[in-house]
């Protein structure tokens, strides 16, 4: 008998810094709560720059991603030191294929 | 430059110890007084004299750590990169004591040995921001690299030490770096090239502030480019800034690290920052110069995403301010 495991696998991404999305990288350049402007830079080269709601599909690292939810960012003042913001998840991708 | 804080701990500290030995002394006297003849009087003078015991020994231990950094301080100044301090023996490094614990990691990450590797070219590339919200640290690092990489950190490698020496401090630490705990991959800084300088001189910073989840809060380029360089350090204001002042330092050798503002609070602001390809967040950049068109040129710590040529008044707009450090030559 042979079992097939689908294992779910998750990505946040944060506002600091690149998340690792298979070999792809996906970074926030723009949030206008619900939506939020996510970078995509494949190896080869390749590159994308789109807005997203949750529940819309991204590709990313030769896979289909959902954006499961979206986070507005906190507020801060403008003497606020760079980065300390940078922890906090903006999205939360759905691997939708293997 | 850098020892005269250490120096001056020390002797805070050696007042401290004359302090607390008299107090203790006093607090004895006083036991022993009310304590005679009860039962059990010799338990609490003897819990008072471990007290004083153990306060006093944390007090010494701490001015010997000090007193080892004061003896170690490499000279801050002009330097060569990379190079082993001159207390370093010939025929290899001797077996050091008194390794730096390791830093605090975040969830999901954990240490596995990493050998200490230089990188082959040095500039603004060469450091990338990893799985932690440090900007300010990596956008500093690849500042210096650009404009005066002679006063980068040195790195040399014992057995199972890494040795980063910054202007005033030597760091020991384990030869062992941050790893993601499933893929084993680099968890924080990298260099392209795969090499280990950039991980253990941010190691040696997370040493310094406390561990990487505190460095995931973000800080300030001014504090993490005096701490690589031991240079005295500035901040510009931009809305303040003259013109010319503003371009002298964009186009000068000082490194430099631009400070963006946040656009929660205006749509305006925010579709320019995307438009731009701008961090929607306070974010720290470093500062490349200027183009032909007198467009202000940064870098962005990511490695990747780099904003697009910034016209000086937009510029003005969407940053707060530009920390820097004076260089050799300035003196």
């Amino acid at each position: 008998m042979t079992t097939t495991e689908r294992r779910t696998v998750t990505i946040e991404v944060r506002l600091g810094y690149p998340a690792l999305v298979g070999a792809a990288w996906v970074t926030v350049m723009g949030l206008d709560p619900p939506l939020v402007c996510l970078g995509v830079d494949d190896p080869a080269g390749h590159r994308t720059t789109a807005w997203y709601a949750p529940g819309n599909v991204l590709m990313a690292g030769g896979h289909r991603w959902r954006v499961v939810s979206t986070s507005a960012a906190p507020r801060s003042s403008d003497d606020a030191a760079p980065g300390s913001l940078g922890e906090h998840t903006v999205a939360v991708l759905l691997r939708l294929d293997g | 430059m850098g020892e005269r804080p250490v120096r001056a701990a020390a002797d805070a500290l050696a007042a401290l110890r004359a302090a607390a030995a008299t107090e203790f002394g006093a607090l004895r006297s006083a036991t022993v007084g009310r304590a005679a003849g009860m039962a059990g009087a010799d338990g609490v003078v003897a819990a008072v004299d471990d007290a004083a015991d153990r306060t006093l020994h944390a007090v010494d231990a701490e001015a010997r750590r000090l007193r080892g950094l004061l003896r170690d301080s490499p000279p801050a100044g002009r330097r060569p990169p990379f190079l082993a301090p001159s207390g370093t023996p010939a025929g290899g490094p001797s077996p050091v004591p008194g390794l730096t614990v390791e830093p605090e990691v975040t969830a999901g990450v954990e240490y596995a040995g990493r050998p200490l590797t230089h990188p082959v070219a040095v500039d603004v590339r060469f450091a990338r921001q990893g799985g932690i919200s440090d900007c300010h640290l990596v956008a500093a690092l690849g500042a210096v690299a650009d404009r005066a990489p002679e006063l980068l950190p040195r790195a040399t490698a014992g057995d199972d030490v890494v040795l980063v020496d910054v202007p005033g401090r030597r760091y020991r630490l384990r030869a062992t770096l941050p790893v993601d705990g499933g893929s084993g991959r680099l968890a924080y800084a990298h260099s392209p090239d795969h090499s280990t300088l950039v991980p253990y001189v941010e190691k040696a910073f997370a040493v310094y502030a406390g561990g990487y989840p505190v460095l995931g809060e973000g800080g300030l380029p001014v504090e993490a480019l005096h701490w690589i360089t031991g240079r005295p350090c500035w901040l510009l204001r931009l809305p303040r800034a003259p013109d010319e002042a503003l371009t002298a330092l964009i186009t000068s050798r000082r490194p430099a690290v631009a400070c963006s503002r946040p656009f929660d609070d205006d749509p305006a602001d925010a579709a320019l920052a995307v438009r731009y390809g701008l961090s929607p967040v306070g974010h720290a950049y470093a500062v490349c110069g200027l183009d032909p068109e007198g467009r202000v040129l940064l870098h962005n710590p990511w490695g990747l995403r780099h904003p697009e040529p910034l016209p000086l008044g937009l510029f003005r707009r969407l940053f707060t301010r530009i920390d820097w450090c004076e260089t050799d030559d300035d003196d």
